[in-house]
């Protein structure tokens, strides 16, 4: 094995400062010798300082209500875990906390202890306990109704809503700032409309409301704010047609 | 955790952001000058990192360098890296100066320049709620972007956000935010500000939409279609179809040659040097004024507001000009046949003419010819004035 392979697997742990004084040395030596594995070394630290800059990402809302339906799923089930399994968890979490990993010695010697165990408890049981055939046996437990939704506990992380007087919450509530601003302008020039249509025939008010109610469906379909707003400027766009230029009386060959 | 487990990471917040963008990507990171610097002033260059190499913003615009380690800029996870670049490099200082709308407190600003990957960028998509955007085409291939953001101070200034996603369609996506985050002082809106300067290829059509800021578009050759709230519009020296709307922010565009459609609710329509096969522009509440117009097709309307017009007649061409309640006045320079029909509350067509019993006043200018020019304007509750200004054959 060459010396930049015995290097090359430590340098994530050299950047990361968890090498020991001697091990360290030893690899910031090799890098002042080596190009190829001070390349390799600069591009790891440059990823880390590229990694560092990300911003968070906000996470979407839907992602919140996942998190926390998972969540109360997952606290449902451990209430329902027997009580020996939560300790048992509770003793993995601890061992894998304390790094500890057990040898196989010591896996042998616990299994060795632990059927010792069993069989005392067997025995004082036999001793103690009545024969198999008076025991009860154990009855199905009734079927219980599953939890109603809202009686979910709330997880504890909830991202707060941003304040109103907050530069975000103004950015938020833009969109329909505008398009109530169109929608103003609409009602405006339908009044206008009203004040115009007297002079129409009956066919160009039928055509006039058929357009109308065209351009408001298209305005209910639309999505996003923007595409709101442009479904509402072609409505004021035909308004201003109707009632000023007449385009309706022009479309239906009217006297000008 | 070890190498491949950030670059896998570091690939996989990029492609959420744009497939194309998941590659490995490596970069420094420069510290940004802070606390007492001063801004430069707008327009200048920001100062080159330590190092003397390429760099990218440390902040809300920054991202990883592409693997060429030229380039770079993704901000928040939502932007790719560039392909190829240049150098970009924010400063922090204090309050800026020379900015009318800018508040006291701290400023950082950023360059960064992009390179297409083969591909050219054909088309530039732009939304900054948070301040002024100016886009300049000129005849290079890259995209130019200078970001100045304003803020009280550095807690504020780390909310704003600047994001960067060149798409393979040759798209180029810049969004600004305002960061929520958890547990921050609220800032208001006035106090923070986001303005951005792009230079971009002429032949990549623009995009773009501001809230209050200033929207300007100078010298490009594909066309427009900018939105605003209350922020002004201008559009010069541009080609190609120029789209425009705005709610209530001043809207002018200068030698704009091609098809234009400009529509404001509640503010005024300023057209100088207007050339090409069709414009339509209207205002619900405001003004149209329209100078130097050489269109065939033309359809000004305005709700309340009047328009003026000084407009060349073209052959066969078609002159809408409507106000319901404002006076209309135009001034025609002509080179053919010209039937000009009018109504309204007053009509004066300059020559003497009597109204028909429709209420429609009618005249006809030079020898009547199947290609004369048609002009008609409509006023129902305002004055019309209209005059030969140049008379031809």
């Amino acid at each position: 094995m060459t010396m930049c392979e015995k290097i090359r697997p430590q340098l994530t742990a050299y950047l990361d400062g968890e090498l020991a004084d001697d091990p360290g040395s030893v690899v910031r030596g090799h890098l002042r010798e080596c190009a190829a594995c001070r390349q390799i070394a600069r591009d790891e630290a440059a990823l880390r300082d590229a990694l560092r800059m990300l911003a968070p990402v906000d996470p979407p809302a839907s992602l919140w209500a996942g998190v926390r339906g998972q969540l109360a799923a997952a606290e449902v089930a451990d209430a329902r875990k027997p009580r020996w399994r939560r300790h048992a968890a509770r003793w993995g979490r601890w061992a894998r906390s304390m790094r500890w990993v057990p040898t196989m010695r010591q896996l042998a010697t616990a299994s060795l202890v632990a059927a010792a165990a069993i069989a005392v408890f067997t025995w004082r049981g036999q001793v103690g306990n009545p024969p198999p055939d008076r025991i009860a046996q154990p009855q199905p437990e009734p079927q219980r109704p599953p939890p109603p939704q809202h009686a979910l506990p709330a997880p504890a992380i909830v991202p707060s809503p941003p304040s109103a007087d907050d530069v975000t919450a103004d950015l938020i509530a833009e969109p329909a700032r505008t398009t109530a601003t169109y929608a103003r302008a609409i009602e405006e020039l339908m009044t206008v409309a009203e004040e115009t249509r007297a002079r129409w025939s009956d066919g160009d008010k039928a055509a006039f409301d058929a357009h109308i109610a065209g351009l408001r469906d298209a305005i209910t379909r639309a999505g996003p704010p923007r595409a709101v707003q442009r479904a509402q400027r072609s409505l004021i766009r035909y308004l201003q047609g109707a009632v000023v230029r007449d385009d309706v009386m022009l479309a239906s060959g009217g006297t000008r | 955790m070890s190498a491949a487990w950030r670059a896998s990471i570091a690939a996989l917040v990029l492609a959420l952001a744009h497939p194309a963008a998941a590659q490995t990507v490596r970069g420094g990171a420069p510290e940004p000058t802070r606390g007492a610097v001063a801004p430069a002033p707008r327009g200048t260059a920001a100062p080159a990192s330590r190092d003397g190499t390429t760099a990218q913003p440390p902040r809300g615009p920054a991202a990883p360098a592409s693997r060429d380690g030229t380039a770079a800029q993704p901000p928040r996870g939502t932007a790719a890296p560039a392909p190829r670049g240049t150098a970009a490099q924010p400063f922090r200082g204090g309050a800026a100066a020379g900015h009318s709308a800018v508040p006291p407190g701290t400023s950082e600003r950023a360059r960064l320049s992009i390179e297409p990957a083969g591909h050219a960028f054909t088309r530039l998509s732009i939304e900054n709620p948070l301040g002024d955007v100016k886009v300049e085409g000129y005849d290079g291939t890259a995209v130019q972007i200078e970001s100045h953001k304003f803020a009280p101070d550095d807690e504020a200034l780390d909310r704003l956000h600047i994001s960067l996603v060149p798409n393979p369609d040759g798209t180029v996506t810049i969004k600004t935010t305002a960061d929520a985050g958890k547990e921050v002082r609220p800032v208001a809106r006035s106090a923070v500000r986001i303005d951005l300067v792009i230079r971009a290829p002429r032949d990549a059509r623009v995009e773009a939409s501001v809230s209050s800021g200033a929207l300007e578009v100078v010298n490009m050759d594909a066309g427009s279609d900018l939105d605003t709230a209350s922020g002004s519009i201008s559009v010069r020296n541009v080609q190609g179809e120029v789209l425009t709307h705005s709610v209530s922010g001043l809207t002018r565009l200068v030698q704009v040659f091609g098809s234009v459609d400009a529509q404001t609710l509640a503010s005024d329509l300023d057209l100088d040097t207007i050339g090409g096969e069709r414009l339509v522009a209207s205002v619900h509440h405001g003004r149209i004024d329209g100078r130097r117009v050489r269109v065939r097709n033309i359809e000004l309307t305005a709700t309340e507001g009047r328009i003026m017009l000084e407009a060349e007649a073209a052959l066969r061409g078609h002159l809408l000009v409507s106000s319901f309640k404002g006076d209309v006045d135009v001034q025609l320079h002509r080179h053919g046949a010209v039937v000009v029909r009018a109504r309204g509350t007053r009509v004066d067509l300059g020559v003497p003419s009597r109204p028909q019993p429709n209420g429609w006043v009618e005249s006809t200018f030079g020898q009547a010819a199947p290609d004369a020019a048609l002009v008609e304007i409509r006023s129902p509750q305002g004055n019309i004035r209209f005059a030969i200004i140049e008379s031809g054959p």
